[in-house]
């Protein structure tokens, strides 16, 4: 605003006309104002695009507001129903009278069943998070995804439990080849860790009891093979060494 | 110890409970959290932790059929129906509201004259 007032307020010439000028200053070139409404114009209307691209965004980023608050819409059946409803009546039901009775039954149910329904309903989603922390490996760690991917099935008008949302969060992971990568190695350290517990306890079971404790049959005749010298390998017959041989490592 | 809660009818709370326990569905969750107890119970343990994460189960488990937790589904259901109730009587404040006209206004002298 300061530069559209500057032409207006510039200092006029003094009005002593009798003495010379003394070498007055160049007065500044008249301003187009043509030029400058052009650009003041083409400047707003660029803000102004900014400003509705800022207030669209903003629009988007806020919470979704709830829709207004009015009287629940009446009831109505399907038509399927209400034509099945109509048939077991019999008499002089049919489907519009069904259908001008619905809301009166819907909203006794509303009232005397609403509860329970939502306490079952309740009762339902415990249980279903529990069965799917206790049966559901590392359950936290997928949990928020599995939740995620609930809700859209919920806002598609379909319910899911927990461990068909981990199943499907799973499923779409195996795209990915690094989480496979990471899987196979998890896997591979399972068995390996497996394989090491065997052993030890495998281990435990040979010292702990010690021999006669673990040993089921009966008690070998023979006595513990004594190691044989080179003389007396020298003197074998060969069957002889064959049997002192069988099963010796070199 | 606490008293009744306020803005819930104990009887009708009592009734609920008793409702909600007397379910099919409540029933095949005691039989459910049964035969996992004693699946739990019977499973043998050598780890330390995992003997402690099944004895947690067991607990988490035995919350399931404790009549609190009932009581606590009954209480939120309640309390959503109560929250409905409101809902609507306020929409319907609006709508009377909206609608009501004091006798002395004159709907027709704000109308613009043609």
């Amino acid at each position: 605003m300061a530069d559209e007032l500057a032409p207006s307020t510039a200092p006029s010439p003094p009005e002593d006309a009798g003495a010379p000028p003394p070498e007055a200053p160049e007065a500044p070139a008249a301003p187009n104002y043509d030029e400058r409404f052009a650009k003041l114009e083409s400047e707003l209307a660029r803000e102004r695009d900014y400003r509705g691209h800022l207030e669209s965004t903003l629009r988007l980023l806020q919470p979704q507001q709830a829709p207004a608050q009015g009287p629940p819409p009446l009831v109505r059946l399907p038509r399927d129903s209400a034509q099945r409803i109509a048939a077991t009546l019999g008499g002089q039901w049919n489907e519009d009278a069904v259908q001008s009775h619905a809301p009166i039954f819907a909203a006794f149910l509303q009232e005397l069943a609403a509860p329970l329904l939502v306490g079952i309903e309740g009762m339902a989603d415990a249980v279903d998070l529990v069965q799917a922390r206790q049966e559901v490996d590392q359950y936290e760690t997928i949990a928020e995804e599995a939740d995620r991917v609930r809700n859209e099935y919920r806002r598609a008008g379909q319910v899911i439990t927990r461990k068909q949302a981990v199943a499907l969060v799973k499923a779409r992971r195996m795209d990915d080849p690094a989480y496979v990568d990471r899987m196979i190695e998890e896997r591979a350290k399972q068995r390996g860790a497996e394989h090491a517990n065997r052993a030890a306890a495998a281990g435990a079971a040979v010292t702990e009891g010690g021999a006669s404790a673990q040993k089921a049959g009966p008690e070998p005749t023979k006595g513990p093979r004594a190691p044989i010298t080179r003389e007396q390998f020298a003197s074998m017959t060969l069957e002889e060494k064959r049997k002192a041989l069988d099963g010796a490592a070199l | 110890m606490l008293g009744p809660v306020a803005g819930v009818d104990p009887h009708e709370l009592a009734r609920l409970v008793a409702e909600l326990e007397a379910s099919g569905y409540h029933r095949a969750l005691r039989e459910y959290v049964e035969g996992r107890t004693r699946f739990l119970l019977a499973t043998e343990l050598a780890d330390t932790q995992a003997v402690m994460k099944n004895r947690g189960q067991v607990e988490e488990l035995q919350r399931l059929v404790s009549p609190v937790f009932l009581q606590t589904l009954a209480l939120s259901a309640l309390a959503k129906r109560a929250g409905e109730r409101a809902g609507l009587e306020a929409s319907a404040a609006a709508d009377l509201a909206a609608t009501r006209r004091d006798w002395w206004a004159d709907p027709v002298a704000d109308e613009p004259i043609p």
